[in-house]
């Protein structure tokens, strides 16, 4: 709804571009209209040109950072989707890269109950391999010599490090079956319920995923949280505790854990 | 951290280099002195990406070009995005850094878009401070690009090309003038393209953009999805005659062609300079950067 002009005329440049968002997302603004200058198109179909372009590029973006989803949804649904979601969730920054970050969230809000619940949990995949995929690099190897050598009443104080690309993931639904067939260019299926643990992490050769028995991800979380060793073995279910060794032994090789620091929080964490 | 600068960019042109066809650049480590990349695909902490602008910029001259600053915003200068294109400028060490004379949010809401800005002093004097408080940060000079718009704000107190001069002059950046982007300006809002670029000071270029276009309802949108048009071939000719040779970039971000395709259309951007009378052999880009 057109504002009286000399309201529009009066629009500093905060409000103009306030106004400009409202419209574009919301097609809300008082006085956006007549401070468009017409020149043979009039004001709605120039601000439509800006929508489009919008609603595509956050559309595109969704859809680089979520194929496995686009692919169980089909395009329609999807672009339907990102729109939607969009004006829930608009881009809060001018990396598209963060466009993606509420969208599983949103999916599991939405979904809820529904055939499709499925979904959120293909979201969350997706996303933690977004997140693998940007992470930091890291060529650390942690030196068991010099873990050896820690005296024996300080280890319970020892932190571990896992590689920066490292993601933990539990989902109510079969997914990683899904995303691996998508991975071989074939057809996707909607995933059955399972309880799936799930490890997301990025090599030389691009992310893998991995599946975690019970044990190995409550250790694993139990470090990310930045729990300390001593910590790490009480989150173990009780009778399982003595496989602390063979848990260390497996993600020291598999590259998993880094290295260690004895005593303190790790460098970053935030203390109170 | 590489120890040296990219390689400098000459006057002669070059690619949009992106993820599709990282591989095979790589691979065929093509005869070309220059590459341009977004600078936000690459505001990662690490990984693929990284990897590959830090093999590229060993033998290729390096430009930054950022599509997500919001320099005409009235949000303030998002601090975490100024980081991390800092560290990606500390790392890269790039050739030239550029962004647009645009804005992209409001009230924290990303738009992602290059969108208008109204042609008045108070914007002229907000977009200069913010120029030049990147520049400050950055600890080097920038380019900052001309939009394609497809409407245009009422109350305009000057041309476009007349903003986008002082803009220059005042923040003390340099120009990356996108000739495509001129046309489809000129022809959506029915001003002469010609008085755009004779309003441009040769000094302040530092660097041109050449791309496809697409008519949609009688209007021409920016879409870099086809190669570079006739006409805009023709303003481009005029552009080197005006201002001399400048590095010049074939972008292409959509409907993306094969690399041997988009070298082709970069070998005919130094065609067509060489018939407009210029021999774009001088590396030139130290007049603004």
């Amino acid at each position: 709804m057109p504002a009286s002009p000399d309201t529009a005329h009066d629009l500093g440049l905060q409000d103009l571009q306030r106004q400009f968002v409202q419209e574009i997302l919301y097609r809300k603004s008082d006085g956006l209209r007549s401070q468009v200058v017409a020149n043979g198109l009039d004001a709605e179909r120039r601000l439509a040109i800006y929508r489009t372009n919008t609603r595509e590029t956050f559309a595109l973006a969704l859809e680089a950072a979520f194929p496995v989803l686009l692919a169980c949804m089909g395009g329609e649904q999807f672009r339907s989707l990102a729109w939607t979601f969009q004006r829930a969730w608009p881009s809060p920054a001018g990396n598209l890269f963060h466009v993606g970050a509420r969208l599983p969230g949103f999916l599991a809000d939405h979904l809820r109950g529904t055939e499709e619940e499925y979904l959120s949990d293909v979201a969350r995949l997706e996303w933690c391999v977004q997140e693998a995929l940007v992470a930091a690099d890291s060529s650390s190897v942690l030196d068991l010599t010099a873990l050896a050598a820690v005296p024996p009443d300080s280890q319970g104080e020892l932190r571990f490090v896992m590689h920066p690309s490292v993601g933990l993931l539990r989902t109510d639904y079969g997914v990683f079956a899904l995303w691996e067939a998508h991975q071989a260019g074939q057809p996707v299926e909607p995933a059955p319920r399972l309880t799936e643990c799930l490890l997301v992490r990025r090599l030389a050769e691009g992310v893998q995923l991995q599946r975690l028995a019970t044990l190995d991800i409550l250790w694993l979380e139990a470090l990310q949280d930045g729990g300390t060793l001593g910590e790490s073995i009480a989150a173990l279910p009780t009778g399982e505790q003595d496989q602390l060794g063979a848990l260390l032994v497996r993600w020291v090789a598999a590259g998993v854990i880094t290295d260690f620091a004895s005593g303190g929080p790790l460098a970053g964490e935030v203390t109170t | 951290m590489p120890a040296t600068a990219s390689r400098p960019i000459p006057a002669q042109a070059g690619i949009g280099l992106r993820s599709t066809h990282h591989n095979e650049f790589l691979a065929r480590r093509p005869n070309l002195p220059w590459v341009e990349v977004h600078s936000e695909n690459f505001f990662a902490d690490g990984g693929r990406q990284l990897q590959v602008l830090d093999a590229v910029r060993r033998d290729y001259g390096v430009s930054l070009h950022g599509v997500g600053l919001s320099l005409g915003g009235s949000d303030p200068l998002d601090p975490e995005h100024l980081r991390r294109l800092r560290r990606l400028v500390q790392r890269v060490e790039p050739a030239l850094v550029s962004e647009h004379v645009c804005w992209g949010s409001a009230d924290g809401i990303f738009l992602n878009d290059l969108l208008p800005m109204p042609y008045t002093e108070v914007a002229l004097r907000h977009l200069a401070a913010r120029v030049s408080a990147v520049q400050e940060f950055l600890g080097r000079p920038i380019l900052v690009e001309n939009v394609s718009s497809y409407l245009e704000f009422d109350g305009a107190e000057m041309t476009e090309w007349d903003f986008l001069v002082q803009l220059a002059r005042r923040a003390g950046c340099g120009i990356l003038l996108d000739v495509n982007n001129i046309y489809v300006s000129a022809e959506n809002h029915g001003f002469p393209a010609h008085n755009y670029l004779r309003a441009i000071p040769a000094e302040l270029v530092g660097e041109i953009h050449l791309a496809g276009h697409t008519a949609v309802d009688g209007i021409l949108i920016d879409t870099h999805s086809a190669p570079v048009t006739d006409a805009v071939w023709a303003l481009y000719r005029e552009a080197v005659q005006l201002l001399g040779p400048v590095p010049t970039l074939i972008e292409w971000d959509a409907e993306l062609p094969t690399l041997e395709r988009l070298l082709a259309e970069a070998t005919r951007a130094d065609e067509q300079a060489s018939l407009a009378g210029c021999s774009n052999r001088e590396v030139i880009h130290a007049r603004v950067a």
